[in-house]
């Protein structure tokens, strides 16, 4: 693991998941820079913006988010070029085999449901995020390659 | 001397000449009588033939004369067909005279047959001596006739099964056939010259006013009356009485003809009754009954039928069936077609419409079901048509409020799991963050236990685990049913072996044995089969006993359903538990055992959806079996 800093855009409206998704990383010793946008159109405003100078490495995202459902937001995002490839984790409380069958049919992302207790909540988001962040290594060094990478 | 010659001369020419007169008179008077005469010599040979007979010989009297009678005079026995000895050879023969023979028949020359009467005569000279014959015939045909006819008549009158009876203007019998000798068991010797008031049955003494009728010159016809035969039985007859009158057209009898009736009666009687009984059934059934002629007009209208129609059976008789009977469809308000009409138009039972608006009398409108049957008389010609009807408005009316009942109910029951699947996702979001920034906080304690605020946190911590379970069981409640996914054939073995492979943890901690029967295949979702047995085989180790926990799980079939058992040899439940334990959160147990209470109701729920039951057999401490119902599933 190199110690280039990745960024992570964390789409989340929960503080407390979004603070933990954070130690998560720190006691983990994984630098990140991360974004976090807490409802569904402002991530799609940061998403717009980052697409042409600065798009993350990586994407966590909640489904259930206000003003914009999270499929939604995947969906406006998922056909640009700049996110083609990009590794995306849904991170989620619902246990919904329908939600799960959903996002694995409509998107590439990875659907993790959020463990209950703290150890296997930040045992999760370290473990995701790392895989993500090697994914992501990965196509830079192949850049002109637009495969979809594990899709 | 000569003028004695001459005197002799005259007489004798006066003679000669009365003579000839006497021949002529005599020639003429046989050439103008009725009756063929024919007079031959002694040896046969025709001398003499009137018009007569040459007419019924059909011959000329060039052509015979002269003949011997045998050839032109064939006669033949009217029945054996034989050849008859002419009368004529039978004087010449014998000398005497031959009387009339009857049925003979002479066969002319041209072979036409005629019905004779013959008789023949010798002529003798003054001496006595055989000068020739005469044969006299006359045709009898004519007479033949009427009397075969006047016989004929008779055998009819006589062998009819109708007693035919005359008597005279007194009442007395003067003629009684074989057919009132059937009837009323006298003979004719019996009754003839007795009174006719032998058969007269007691309280039917009108005889008296039917002689009094025709002796005014009535006729009665066709009076049906009683009489007594001979044996004391009573008789229905019919009779028809017509008084005969005489040459001078006095009225010297009656003719009585008359008829057994009573089968026909009997028969009458028994249709009488049968009407009778129709008319009550009609009148007393809850439907509206209508009946036609083969035009489609009314011929009756029950009771039911003028309440519903508002038009009397009175008023409706011959009206045309559309006029009395208005009916248009509930949604296109289109007159529809009176299945009464097509029954009689294709001659085949038009079974219930639904949606019938039936507009009566007074323009209200009524819901109703109706049919139509063509009447057959024997089977044959249409003879008119039968419609029943009811009136089902209040049904309707029901009907449609059941309807916009299951609606509304389907629509509550959809809020209501929304509800629930929103409430239990939404309150595990807090509790996550409850449970982990306490365990958070926790991590920053030291270690050395002790400490109040540890406890408290762990007491936090298990509140909120425990919510959380619970949620996660509502969550698995509401969706119960929800699912979108139709039902496939599942594979219980494999629906099992997933459960117990969830289960392993616990399995292995209680050292469970766990034994299985092969189990059928069931229509349903595969994830809640492994559900059930899960559910069922985790309460059975959960409620173990002291002894290692045993399950037992069977299928057998039972008329249309697999009936499977989850038998465990744990703790057992109580009788007056056993329906409380299916409810939503009833738990029977304290913490000490850990659950939501949620397990068999989720149980409960899926069985039912998919048309089964689940219900329990158990005593306390003798171990409990849990019995689920599926329906077989057919190929």
């Amino acid at each position: 693991m190199t110690d280039t800093l990745h960024r992570l855009l964390v789409i989340e409206d929960n503080d407390g998941d979004v603070f933990l998704i954070k130690r998560a990383l720190q006691e983990n010793n994984i630098p990140a820079e991360v974004t976090v946008c807490s409802d569904g159109e402002a991530a799609v405003r940061t998403l717009n913006s980052l697409e042409t100078e600065n798009p993350p490495d990586a994407i966590i995202i909640d489904l259930s988010l206000p003003r914009l459902e999270g499929m939604d937001v995947l969906r406006k995002i998922l056909h640009r070029p700049a996110y083609v490839g990009t590794p995306i984790m849904v991170f989620t409380s619902s246990p919904s085999p329908s939600d799960r069958h959903r996002v694995e049919l409509l998107t590439c992302a990875r659907y993790v449901q959020k463990p209950t207790g703290l150890d296997n909540f930040l045992r999760e988001v370290a473990e995701n995020v790392k895989s993500m962040f090697a994914r992501s290594e990965t196509r830079s060094e192949t850049k002109t390659d637009l495969s979809r990478e594990g899709c | 001397m000569l003028e004695r010659l001459a005197l002799t001369g005259a007489v004798e020419r006066q003679k000669l000449t009365m003579a000839k007169q006497l021949e002529e008179y005599l020639r003429t008077t046989l050439a103008s009588i009725g009756d063929a005469v024919i007079s031959t010599d002694t040896e046969g040979c025709i001398v003499f033939v009137n018009k007569v007979a040459l007419s019924l010989l059909r011959a000329t009297e060039a052509n015979i004369k002269g003949k011997h009678i045998d050839e032109i005079f064939n006669i033949q026995n009217e029945f054996t067909r034989r050849k008859v000895e002419s009368p004529l050879a039978m004087v010449l023969r014998d000398g005497v005279t031959v009387g009339l023979a009857n049925h003979t028949v002479l066969v002319a020359q041209d072979g036409t047959e005629i019905s004779i009467d013959d008789s023949a005569a010798p002529i003798r000279s003054e001496d006595g001596a055989l000068q020739g014959a005469v044969l006299v015939f006359r045709d009898i045909t004519a007479r033949r006739k009427a009397e075969e006819t006047r016989q004929r008549l008779a055998a009819i009158v006589e062998y009819s099964d109708d007693a035919i009876i005359g008597k005279d203007i007194d009442g007395i019998v003067t003629n009684w056939n074989k057919g009132a000798e059937g009837i009323f068991g006298y003979s004719a010797e019996e009754m003839i010259g007795k009174p006719i008031a032998l058969i007269a049955a007691p309280n039917h003494d009108e005889m008296p006013q039917i002689l009094e009728r025709i002796k005014r010159g009535e006729r009665i016809p066709h009076y049906e009356t009683v009489r007594k035969a001979k044996d004391g039985k009573l008789v229905n007859i019919s009779l028809t009485v017509s008084p005969i009158y005489d040459e001078e057209g006095q009225v010297i009898g009656a003719s009585k003809i008359a008829r057994d009736i009573t089968e026909q009666m009997r028969v009458r009687s028994e249709l009488a009754e049968e009407k009778e009984r129709l008319r009550v059934t009609l009148n007393s059934i809850g439907d509206g009954v209508i009946t036609t002629d083969e035009l489609g007009r009314v011929a009756y209208l029950n009771p039911v039928a003028e309440q519903l129609t508002g038009w009397q059976d009175s008023e409706a008789a011959g009206q045309p069936l559309e006029e009395v009977f208005k009916i248009i469809n509930e949604d296109s308000r289109q007159t529809v077609e009176n299945p009464a009409t097509k029954a009689l138009r294709e001659g085949i039972i038009v079974g219930l419409a639904n949606h019938t608006l039936l507009i009566t009398r007074d323009g209200h409108e009524r819901s109703i079901d109706d049919s139509g049957a063509p009447i057959r008389v024997g089977s044959q010609e249409i003879s008119g048509v039968v419609l029943v009807f009811r009136d089902v408005t209040e049904r309707r009316v029901d009907e449609r409020e059941r309807q916009a009942q299951a609606v509304e109910l389907r629509r509550a029951n959809e809020e209501l799991n929304q509800f629930a699947y929103a409430v239990a996702h939404d309150l595990r979001e807090p509790l996550r963050n409850v449970v982990n920034f306490s365990q958070l906080l926790l991590r920053g304690l030291k270690t050395d236990s002790k400490d109040d605020a540890r406890t408290a946190i762990d007491y936090i911590v298990e509140g909120v685990q425990r919510m959380e379970m619970l949620l996660n069981d509502l969550l698995a409640y509401s969706q119960t049913g929800a699912s979108q996914e139709s039902a496939t054939l599942v594979d219980t073995n494999d629906s099992l072996r997933q459960a117990l492979d969830n289960l392993k943890a616990a399995i292995a901690e209680t050292g469970a044995v766990i034994i299985s029967d092969r189990l059928p295949p069931v229509l349903g979702h595969d994830a809640q089969m492994v559900q059930i047995f899960q559910n069922l085989v985790s309460n059975a180790i959960k409620y173990r006993s002291e002894a290692a926990p045993q399950v037992q799980i069977r299928a057998q079939m039972n008329d249309h359903e697999w009936i499977f058992g989850v038998r465990d040899n744990g703790i057992g439940i109580g009788p007056e538990y056993h329906a409380t334990i299916f409810r939503l959160f009833k738990r029977l147990h304290g913490r000490e055992i850990p659950g939501t209470g949620m397990g068999l109701a989720i149980c409960a729920k899926i069985i039912e959806r998919h048309g089964g039951r689940l219900w329990v057999s158990s005593q306390p401490a003798e171990g409990s079996e849990f019995f689920f119902s599926l329906p077989v599933q057919s190929e």
